[in-house]
């Protein structure tokens, strides 16, 4: 990385942490602290929502994944406009009117203490988790491009972002998001211009998407009904339809997001216009990733896309073997990229017989470079059985800092680092919420009656919820030194919050719908659904998007059983927050 | 003030608003569908 990309880099993580340090100052309770005293404008709450959910997670797996199998990753948010919709008509107006810090208030005011406790718990330990792994992302970055320890990398990160957090609240959350989404555009906007231009001279956007079509990287929609395939149209918009219901209507990330709003109005907006924008925007993201493995096909991609891993080979006793297996890599490679000019071609010239004898014969060569592949893995698994052997995450990166102009490279990286920033920041704020009025506010906490005692116990808050975001920050790290023995990270954060998000919304929709089940139906209901999910989890080759279908259902089913059994009770507590 | 009171932050209904985003989704998977059988 030359110089230019490093002050690039350093100059916007520094501009970041500044600007959310200068933004967050001046909250003096835990309304200013948590929730930026419910100013925000709808724009505000969009972007904000959008930075949530789009981590570096986001940005550096999704391209790979599209490179390794295609588009169908999109379905998956074919189900969160209309999650959007139910969510605006329904929880926001419950959420604002009650004036909840968080989510789980609601749940003691509609059912009782163990079950706000119990939904409270569940999000602190699968959000922590998620935050640590949003950490990891970047960090995996930099301790590959510069061979730094990757716990000292986590920790250099996320104190960066604890600083801002811990310092402002949820106004430092907000309005760096704002910067941050900024940056993300500016970043992968170029990115994608750089990469169209980089194809070889002659192939044009049109032949790119013909060969990645026929490649089967272009598979954006699939109506086909198969429980066990992960991404088809069903799974997303079923499956995804209750992800983003659990995700956005439970998950204190995203609902502190937009409790932070200044009306009804404002927030129901921020919600909807997310709604409009997130599928175009993952489109554009995993088309970039399709541009990549076309761009590959006309210049040979390395063996293996993790440089780490390489290096080791090439230092290590099968060096020889592998660099064996790279050579003929190359060849294969060089086959396969005759095989697409010629599929360029036959298409051009419109020679139908041409143009399947050509997809026949680029297909056969990709599946001889996947044959030379799999050998170079099971090389790398020799040499050391506890080697990372899925390259998914490093795709994108690889072709960032091997073919990106100068400057363009920090950039992109400052791209990264900034989504991941926006993801942990919210995250650390949502956590510090629920650690602070869920935990210490709620069971902790007691206030005198004495003059002051108020505003003196308004400070103790503020002082509690930073020490939590500071808490929850060192765990977050703490947890990302396991993220690096998971596969593709953005699956690996789905499929954990799909092991709880079920559960979770089960709860909320009984406790939105059903009026007549009472706390101890619903709780006992969630431990069944929990481990109905779990027994799916291990047992079954069921795709995880249907576990929030599973848990959901089991909450919704067997409350409605205990209670019609008579064994649940029934009548709301009022309880104090 | 009901919720349907406290209108959208711009001109329309909220239930307009509704039908903007279903809308904008179906277009969005018929966009989507032709683009993977184009290429296909």
């Amino acid at each position: 990385m030359s110089g230019l990309d490093w002050f690039v880099l350093a100059a916007t993580l520094v501009g970041i942490v500044a600007y959310g340090v200068w933004r967050g100052r001046g909250s003096h309770d835990l309304g200013g602290y948590l929730l930026a005293d419910r100013k925000m404008r709808w724009p505000t709450i969009t972007i904000s929502i959008m930075a949530t959910q789009a981590s570096a997670i986001t940005f550096l797996s999704t391209p790979g994944q599209a490179y390794a199998d295609g588009m169908r990753f999109l379905q998956f948010y074919f189900g969160l406009p209309l999650a959007m919709i139910v969510l605006a008509a329904t929880a926001v107006p419950i959420y604002h009117r009650l004036k909840v810090y968080t989510a789980y208030e609601y749940l003691e005011r509609r059912f009782d203490t163990k079950t706000r406790t119990l939904a409270a718990s569940l999000f602190l330990v699968q959000r922590g988790m998620a935050a640590g792994l949003t950490i990891y992302a970047p960090a995996l970055i930099l301790s590959v491009l510069l061979g730094w320890n990757l716990m000292l990398t986590n920790l250099a990160l996320g104190a960066l972002v604890v600083i801002y957090t811990a310092s402002g609240g949820a106004k430092a959350v907000g309005y760096t998001q704002t910067l941050q989404m900024l940056i993300i555009f500016l970043g992968f906007g170029t990115a994608l211009v750089f990469i169209l231009n980089s194809l070889p001279e002659g192939i044009s956007l049109l032949d790119a998407a013909v060969v990645a079509g026929k490649m089967g990287k272009l598979n954006a929609v699939d109506f086909s009904f198969d429980l066990s395939s992960r991404y088809n149209f069903w799974s997303g918009l079923i499956g995804g339809f209750f992800v983003a219901l659990s995700y956005f209507g439970t998950d204190q990330s995203q609902v502190g997001r937009y409790l932070t709003g200044r009306s009804i109005a404002e927030s129901r907006t921020g919600l909807l216009a997310n709604g409009m924008v997130k599928i175009p925007m993952q489109f554009a993201i995993l088309f970039l990733g399709a541009m990549v493995f076309v761009f590959y096909l006309f210049a040979a991609p390395p063996v293996f896309f993790n440089p780490v891993e390489v290096n080791r080979m090439h230092s290590g006793a099968y060096a020889e073997e592998f660099r064996g297996v790279e050579s003929q890599f190359e060849a294969a490679s060089g086959i396969r990229q005759a095989r697409a000019r010629e599929l360029v071609k036959a298409h051009r010239e419109g020679d139908g017989a041409a143009e399947v004898r050509a997809v026949q014969g680029l297909r056969e060569a990709e599946a001889g470079t996947k044959v030379i592949r799999a050998d170079a893995v099971a090389l790398i698994r020799k040499n050391d059985p506890a080697a990372q052997t899925s390259d998914t995450n490093y795709v994108f990166l690889s072709f960032v800092l091997g073919h990106l102009p100068i400057g363009i490279v920090g950039l992109v990286l400052a791209a990264i680092f900034a989504a991941s920033m926006s993801s942990t920041s919210a995250e650390l704020n949502a956590l510090s919420s629920t650690t602070s009025v869920d935990f210490y506010k709620r069971f902790v906490e007691r206030i005198g009656t004495e003059e002051g005692a108020a505003a003196a116990a308004g400070r103790r808050e503020v002082l509690v919820s930073r020490g939590a975001t500071i808490f929850w920050g060192a765990f977050a790290i703490g947890f990302a030194e396991y993220a690096s023995r998971l596969g593709s990270l953005i699956e690996a954060v789905n499929i954990l919050g799909s092991l709880v998000y079920g559960t979770i919304l089960g709860i909320f929709l009984v406790a939105f719908y059903l009026k007549h089940v009472g706390g101890t139906a619903v709780f006992a209901a969630a431990l069944v659904a929990e481990v109905a999910v779990v027994a799916c989890f291990l047992f079954t080759d069921i795709s995880f998007l249907w576990y929030n279908v599973v848990g959901c259902l089991s909450v919704v089913g067997v409350s409605l059983v205990i209670t019609s059994l008579g064994k649940g009770t029934p009548a709301p507590v009022k309880a104090r927050t | 003030m009901s919720d349907l009171d406290e209108r959208p932050p711009f001109r329309g209904s909220w239930p307009l608003l509704y039908a903007i985003v279903f809308l904008n989704l179906v277009a969005l998977i018929a966009l989507f569908t032709w683009f993977t059988h184009a290429f296909e």
